[in-house]
């Protein structure tokens, strides 16, 4: 998958860049909006990755022209001034998504992967990860056949954690991914919550009771769902 | 009003007192004006009844109606009020009227300069307990002497006054009272005006200036200077909100960076100790992501420039949601619910979303065990009410005054979660009033806290 990446900061650039193609997506890198503006024109790109602060040519005002221009590659703002103002505007003039900085380039990946699927028509949103089935569109999870029946949580959560298994995420990523901003009630949720997925699952699957879970707890880090050795 | 603060009141009793100390002072020296010409007319009578009886002195038969003709022209109630004397060297013609005191000696007496008419000379006396004025003629042969009660003419001036004061008195009275009110009202008018005019300014509207042209100079120096105040306000104001929103700003470029190395960094440690230290880092940079977040967003609200993406929220299931969470936590507190369905609204989910996870997980958090949660939600006239009640350590009237203060720990040592930045409540409260809501702290019982979130049904809500 092709992606444009348009931020002036370097050093963004270079983890953003780095971070993709270590999952897969060929990047293609420049620095001010004119240039990202001209490249976007000439196409090839799947996705673009538009930061809002730029030299020259301002985000928006690039996303504005490729629109007018009837460009309609997809396109995800990477906001940070003004937020939400620029989200709001971002979308009405076209964008796609908007992922707010910092974030994660997990995060990132995710959405483009997620972006794609929505524009492609994809009806097929599932995620198998050993004997474990996940329906993104039924919200079904299903181990050796059988359903597991999910809260919605449980399900947002083994979602995440299987999108990007063998990874391992914190606590503090999985609660903002799972329960959105300021849900800080100090027993820690995401342990529970993790608890309750081994045990419907254990009880499907008895080889996954104990150590044997899918789900792994990274000492002193977070979880990590455990890719098929 | 209290009456004692009054400036009307002030104004009214200053006005008031001065009217009336001018009618008085006017009446006074116009009594005594009045008083001193009738004197003076007395006296020309006085010279010219003197001289009458000096060049034409009555025989003593005719010597009571000449009297009483004297009393006559010099406007005397009676003979009574009446002294005549003449006196010549050879006896003849000397004759004397009247009750005198048997003292009375003209040569004792300090007499005035002659005065033009028949070289008169004039003077007053006390007699009898009485007032007198007196006109004195010499003439080679003889000396005439002719003396008036001034009671006469006191009398008539009371008289007047009293008459004055019984007719244009009141009427000054009631022209003093009103007058006094109306020019008291008046110079309050431009003062109310310049009130209700400050009223309008508040913090989200301190771009606006009270207009001048049409205000008296006075005023108009007042406002220019209550403008330039709101000038300044303005100024440091907005430079207080731009520079959290670009401390924010900048410290995103920083942490974006940070975090992304640190993402890539944790799977490629090399020990599990690096690892753990790795992801402790991060999640300190997640924290100082949240606050750098918290404090954009409420700059933002305090600009009045909190942009919203309104959508239909369904805040019951977004509830039920949360309310799931807290039991999955299987915790001892007791949580009871009342959440009515189908409260939908149109608001920022992701914002509305946090104002309710700061409202339950603060709840969660401050609970002491053996404490309860109490959560209801239903529909109002007006919109959506949201209650959230919990047991807490007991909160003086103090700390609740300074609930939605930044930064601000009630107490220190049990603060120390992810969100212990003293953030959450100004901030649910800044998201809730750009819905058009509201986030109140309801007076309760000390060991419990009551926060009541309203929301406004439709897109009326100023944002």
């Amino acid at each position: 998958m092709n992606v444009l990446l348009v931020e002036d900061e370097p050093r963004i650039a270079d983890f953003v860049r780095d971070g993709l193609a270590e999952r897969g997506f060929r990047v293609d890198t420049c620095g001010d909006g004119d240039t990202g503006f001209e490249r976007a024109l000439a196409g090839g790109h799947d996705v673009i990755l538009l930061d809002i602060m730029l030299p020259g040519r301002d985000g928006l005002s690039v996303l504005k022209e490729l629109r007018e221009r009837g460009v309609t590659t997809p396109v995800i703002l990477l906001t940070a001034r003004n937020e939400l103002g620029d989200r709001v505007e971002g979308l009405n003039l076209g964008a796609d998504d908007y992922v707010a900085k910092p974030f994660y380039v997990e995060e990132l990946a995710a959405r483009i992967q997620a972006l794609m699927r929505r524009l492609s028509g994809d009806r097929n949103g599932r995620l198998q990860v050993d004997n474990l089935e996940l329906d993104r569109l039924e919200r079904v999870v299903t181990c050796q056949g059988h359903a597991i029946e999910l809260t919605t949580r449980e399900f947002n959560l083994l979602e995440y954690l299987m999108r990007s298994a063998g990874a391992v995420r914190t606590r503090t990523q999985i609660l903002e991914h799972v329960w959105g901003y300021d849900f800080d009630p100090s027993t820690n949720l995401v342990d529970v919550c993790i608890q309750r997925i081994r045990r419907k699952i254990a009880t499907i699957d008895a080889a996954a009771e104990g150590a044997g879970s899918p789900i792994e707890s990274v000492r002193g880090v977070g979880y990590r769902f455990r890719t098929a050795p | 009003m209290n009456m004692a603060h009054s400036f009307r009141l002030r104004m009214f009793l200053i006005t008031a007192l001065i009217v009336a100390t001018v009618l008085l002072a006017v009446a006074i020296v116009s009594g005594s004006t009045f008083y001193s010409f009738e004197v003076r007319r007395l006296d020309a009578r006085l010279c010219d009844e003197s001289w009458r009886l000096d060049q034409r002195p009555p025989q003593a038969e005719q010597q009571e109606r000449f009297a009483q003709d004297v009393a006559g022209k010099l406007r005397l109630q009676s003979t009574g009020q009446l002294l005549m004397t003449r006196e010549a060297p050879d006896g003849r013609g000397s004759a004397r009227y009247g009750n005198w005191p048997l003292d009375f000696d003209p040569g004792q007496l300090a007499w005035s300069d002659s005065t033009s008419r028949h070289e008169c000379r004039l003077t007053g006396f006390d007699s009898d307990g009485r007032q007198w004025r007196a006109a004195r003629i010499t003439t080679p042969g003889s000396q005439s002497v002719v003396a008036a009660d001034l009671s006469a003419i006191q009398a008539e001036l009371w008289q007047a006054l009293q008459k004055i004061a019984a007719t244009a008195g009141p009427i000054a009275i009631l022209l003093t009272i009103i007058g006094a009110w109306v020019l008291s009202g008046l110079a309050l008018r431009p003062v109310n005006r310049l009130r209700e005019s400050m009223r309008s300014v508040d913090e989200r509207a301190l771009d606006r200036r009270l207009p001048t042209e049409r205000e008296a100079r006075e005023f108009r120096e007042l406002i220019a200077s209550y403008n330039g105040m709101l000038e300044r306000l303005e100024a440091s104001f907005n430079q207080a909100s731009r520079f959290s929103a670009d401390a924010a700003h900048e410290l995103k470029t920083p942490l974006t960076i940070l975090r992304g190395q640190l993402e890539r960094a944790i799977p490629r440690a090399a020990t599990p100790e690096l690892q753990t230290s790795l992801a402790e880092m991060l999640e300190e940079v997640g924290r100082l992501a949240s606050i750098s977040r918290k404090l954009l967003l409420l700059s933002q609200a305090d600009a009045g420039r909190l942009a919203l993406r309104r959508v239909t929220v369904d805040l019951s299931a977004m509830l039920r949601d949360r309310i799931a969470d807290a039991r999955m936590l299987e915790l001892t507190t007791p949580i009871s619910t009342a959440v009515a369905d189908g409260l939908r609204i149109q608001a920022d989910e992701e914002l509305l979303g946090q104002v309710l996870n700061n409202l339950l997980g603060n709840a969660l958090r401050y609970t002491p065990p053996g404490g309860r949660i109490d959560i209801r939600a239903h529909a109002t006239a007006a919109g959506i009410e949201v209650r959230f009640s919990n047991s807490t350590r007991p909160i003086s009237q103090a700390d609740r005054a300074r609930f939605f203060e930044r930064f601000y720990r009630g107490d220190p040592s049990r603060n120390r979660g992810a969100d212990g930045h003293g953030l959450g409540l100004s901030l649910s409260r800044v998201i809730a009033r750009a819905h058009g809501g509201d986030l109140v702290l309801e007076p309760s019982a000390e060991s419990e806290v009551v926060l009541r979130l309203t929301l406004p049904n439709g897109r009326e809500a100023a944002s």
